[in-house]
């Protein structure tokens, strides 16, 4: 019997209130001390198909999903096939009785449940048969009931009594259920000690971040994985006395983060990949223009509408070299909520600093999975506005030509200091210049604004072992599995260490090039085709690493995978 | 108090002598001079063009976009900031072909922001290309053999779209266009002006003289009746003057109680609430 070590799926068509009940149980296990880390996976429509929530209990923060699961519930028998290969033999599968002969293997315990009698008998509606399975997996692994009916009460807050004492009682049902017949599993769950957490996602995580650097304006085009942003922000409008909008499209929404950043806001926008492509020529503009804007580009599988419910890396380079021409940005890439929380302030913090655009890149992974953690502070990260000129003296020249390119900016309605904004080549004062000196001037201004921001940017972290057999460089929402995948290395004495690079634009390449030349094995894990990140190391350190471990199926990279490459590479 | 001669530039002209982008330029600055406005709390936003340029021209705070994108610009800065009296500048080219999708949605949401469009019917900067304002049958560089599609209706579009201010007037009618330059600056809400504008290098077609012989500026007209404003707006007839001028819908500023949220410095924003629902 092992105890709170458990990976569960719930599987069912769109619109069977999958997530739901996941996020019943994930927030119940936590409310219980533990930690967990849960994942949706779904295809691109509304009904049908074959949504999974899968959610990973440990009492440590966990790292990041496994492959192998132990139990699955599944809520319609049409799902079955799709999602049972992953149950690990001995495993268990709960689903309705009537559902029991369509499922082929032999080698796991199934539990037939007579839902429709159940809920009968408690004169309770079968729209409750998600909440008879949840307590039934509950008294199975022999968790307090309390626990479930006070995270339904909490959930269903906001309900009348009598949706919210219905959702009890199937819950209790179904955990009745077990003791009248007497079944087991061989994991159990049990409450623990420890501080009160969040239950968050990277999308929710970056929402926070931006209302903790003091975001004023948010403008979005819905966009999957992206929309959750929209949607947590869209809701905490009106309390939190910032513009929320919904724009006509991705190129408008751009260019309006832009004229709200031009006015002074703090501004931002998000999209994925398709609508970060129509951003590129106002991404271009902030360049130009100087204006202090923030990114998020939340990837998906791309080219064109791709897979677009599931997770890719594949627009780093697209990222990268965001906008046309030659202008500073600043891209972050967070590995986890914690980062995504943190960076999303850098990001503005950068913005502002260097007068220039920075992107926050995530992903679908890192986006809509959720993560127990302890609630995020507010004031880590002071807000830093950069160079505002509030009193500007007459004759003040917003594209004066100093020293380190970062010339101060007045907004408008500032007395004297007026100037244009131009998307046109400028004179310092703003006005169209096509001139060689004062193109050449201009360019070589902005080319110096970033000289000194690798020491303000999140640079390269090492976890592990500094001698280890092998260095496993990455980036973005692979962090958690890497890190797995290096803890089960370590319980087959195997040393991998992992270097985090946090930081794509500008890069950290001579701290990057010091871990290469140190390390006796590189490997580059990255969700992609062509191996882009792989391509970015090599160009930035003229070093090469050892093998890449690539993957573009839509599906995250798991750790069990990573292991495997890594024995291969160190065979 | 802002004179004309404060809103002048030191910047060099570099428009052809005799277009009309210098009469809209002079009637702007007189505009703004009466509205009293101090130039500081001015932002024009200007899109990519011939007209484009009068970004150069106007000693105010200005924001020179790209080519069809200026309306969501001059919208975000007034949504930061809306004690700025922000109005666009774009040509035809910039708002009915680029940027068609903005200029809708700037009306739909009645933004409140002044929207003066330089049409010249054509592209004039890229040589006089036709323009979604072209009439069927222009003959330019890109169209030889006459331009195949209509030209688009953009006051109708305006007034069926829920426009609140609707109007039309000529780069070489100072004092019409200063009037009706001045009435939009005091409309709350989106209001749209369109400026017929003479372009002497490229368009031989509506030129100055064809411009002064056929507008018709409007009397005897409410200008809260839309259904008039339409038809007036549908007739074959180039009628200027104010279509319509109607505040009953609120602006956006009005609907989402005016936040100022810019400014030098920002503070955090409390997430404790926000993360209490996340226990
Ligand atoms: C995205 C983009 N496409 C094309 C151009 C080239 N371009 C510059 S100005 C212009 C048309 C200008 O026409 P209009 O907006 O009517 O202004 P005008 O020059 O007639 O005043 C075009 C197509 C551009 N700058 N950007
Ligand atoms: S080309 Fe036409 S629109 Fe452009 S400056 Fe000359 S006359 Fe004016």
């Amino acid at each position: 019997m092992e105890q709170n070590v458990l990976n569960l799926r719930i599987a069912g068509p769109a619109g069977t209130g999958v997530k739901a009940t996941g996020m019943i149980f994930s927030r119940a296990c936590m409310r219980g001390g533990l930690h967990v880390f849960s994942f949706t996976d779904y295809p691109s429509l509304i009904r049908g198909g074959c949504n999974t929530f899968q959610i990973r209990v440990e009492e440590k923060p966990v790292l990041s999903s496994i492959y192998s699961i132990d139990a699955l519930i599944v809520l319609t028998p049409s799902v079955i096939d799709e999602t049972i290969a992953e149950l690990r033999p001995g495993g268990v599968v709960i689903c309705d009785e009537k559902d029991v002969p369509a499922i082929k293997r032999t080698d796991v315990t199934i539990i037939g449940v007579p839902t429709a009698t159940l809920l009968k008998e408690a004169g309770l509606s079968l729209i409750m048969k998600n909440q008879v399975f949840l307590g039934l997996f509950m008294g199975l692994t022999t968790y307090p009931f309390d626990l479930l009916e006070d995270t339904i009460r909490y959930t269903f807050a906001k309900k009348e009594d009598d949706v919210i004492v219905g959702n009890i009682m199937a819950a209790q049902k179904g955990y009745d259920f077990v003791k009248q017949h007497n079944l087991s599993f061989d994991r159990s769950l049990s409450p623990i000690e420890g501080p009160a957490k969040i239950l968050v996602s990277g999308n929710e995580a970056v929402a926070l971040g931006a209302l903790s650097a003091g975001i004023g304006l948010y403008v979005a085009y819905p966009m999957t994985p992206s929309t959750a942003i929209l949607h947590f922000l869209a809701k905490a409008a009106t309390q939190k006395n910032i513009v929320v909008k919904q724009g006509e499209d991705e190129i408008g929404v751009a260019n309006l983060a832009i004229g709200a950043a031009h006015a002074g806001a703090r501004a931002m926008c998000g999209t994925s990949g398709g609508g970060f492509a129509l951003m590129q020529e106002a991404v271009s503009l902030a360049g130009i223009t100087e204006t202090p804007v923030v990114f998020v580009e939340v990837m998906r599988g791309a080219p064109a509408t791709g897979v677009p419910t599931w997770t890719e890396q594949a627009d780093l380079r697209f990222v990268m070299h965001a906008g046309h021409g030659d202008f500073p940005k600043v891209v972050l890439a967070p590995g986890d909520v914690d980062e995504a929380y943190e960076f999303i302030q850098i990001a503005f913090n950068a913005a502002d600093k260097y007068q220039c655009p920075a992107v926050l890149l995530s992903d679908k992974y890192l986006g809509e999975s959720y993560f127990s953690v302890q609630p995020f502070t507010t004031g880590s990260i002071p807000i830093d506005r950069g160079k505002i000129e509030t009193s500007p003296a007459e004759g003040f020249e917003r594209y004066a030509v100093v020293p380190d390119g970062i010339s101060p900016r007045s907004l408008p309605g500032t007395k004297n200091g007026i100037f244009v904004a131009n998307s046109d080549e400028h004179t310092p004062k703003g006005y169209s210049e096509e001139s060689i000196e004062n193109r050449n001037a201009q360019v070589e201004k902005r080319g110096r604004k970033l000289a000194g921001a690798l020491d303000y940017l999140p640079k390269p972290e090492l976890f592990g072992e500094e001698n280890a057999a092998i260095t496993i460089i990455s980036f973005g929402s692979n962090k958690g599995a890497i890190l797995q995948a290096i803890a089960f290395l370590k319980k087959d004495g195997i040393t991998a260490n992992f270097l985090h690079v946090k930081t794509l634009v500008p890069f950290h390449a001579d701290l990057v090039k010091e871990r290469l030349m140190k390390a006796k094995k590189t490997l580059v894990v990255e969700q992609n085709h062509d191996g882009q990140f792989r391509s970015v190391i090599r160009e930035n350190t003229l070093r090469d690493v050892d093998d890449v471990l690539l993957k573009y199926s839509g599906r995250q990279i798991y750790p069990e995978e990573i292991l495997a490459k890594v024995k291969e590479v160190l065979q | 108090m802002t004179t004309v001669q404060d809103l002048k530039t030191p910047a060099t002209n570099t428009w052809c002598p005799g277009c009309g982008n210098f009469g809209i330029l002079v009637a702007l600055q007189q505009a703004i001079v009466e509205m009293g406005w101090e130039q500081h709390e001015v932002l024009i936003v200007a899109g990519i063009g011939c007209s484009g340029h009068i970004c150069n021209y106007v000693n105010t705070y200005v924001f020179e976009g790209l080519h069809g994108r200026p309306v969501p610009v001059a919208i975000g800065a007034k949504l930061a900031n809306p004690n700025l009296h922000v109005i666009v500048m774009a040509g035809d080219g910039d708002t009915y072909g680029e940027g068609l999708n903005h200029f809708i949605n700037g009306i739909r949401g009645n933004h409140d922001v002044t929207m003066i469009v330089h049409n010249n019917g054509l592209y004039a900067l890229t040589t006089g290309q036709s323009s979604p304002a072209s009439d069927k049958g222009f003959k330019s560089p890109s169209t030889p053999a006459g331009l195949i599609e209509p030209a688009l209706n953009p006051l109708a579009l305006a007034l069926t779209q829920n426009g609140s201010f609707v109007a039309r007037t000529a780069a070489f009618d100072m004092k019409q266009q200063k009037e009706v330059f001045m009435q939009a600056f005091k409309h709350k809400g989106f209001s749209f002006v369109e400026v017929m504008q003479h372009c002497v290098t490229f368009n031989h077609v509506k030129s100055l003289a064809f411009l002064r012989e056929h507008v018709k500026p409007i009397t005897g007209h409410d200008v809260k009746n839309r259904a008039a404003a339409l038809q007036l707006a549908l007739s074959h007839e180039l009628y200027t003057g104010v279509f319509l001028d109607d505040e009953r819908r609120k602006s956006y500023s009005e609907e989402i109680g005016s936040l100022v949220v810019a400014g030098p410095t920002s503070e955090p924003i409390q997430i404790s609430d926000l993360m209490d629902s996340m226990k």
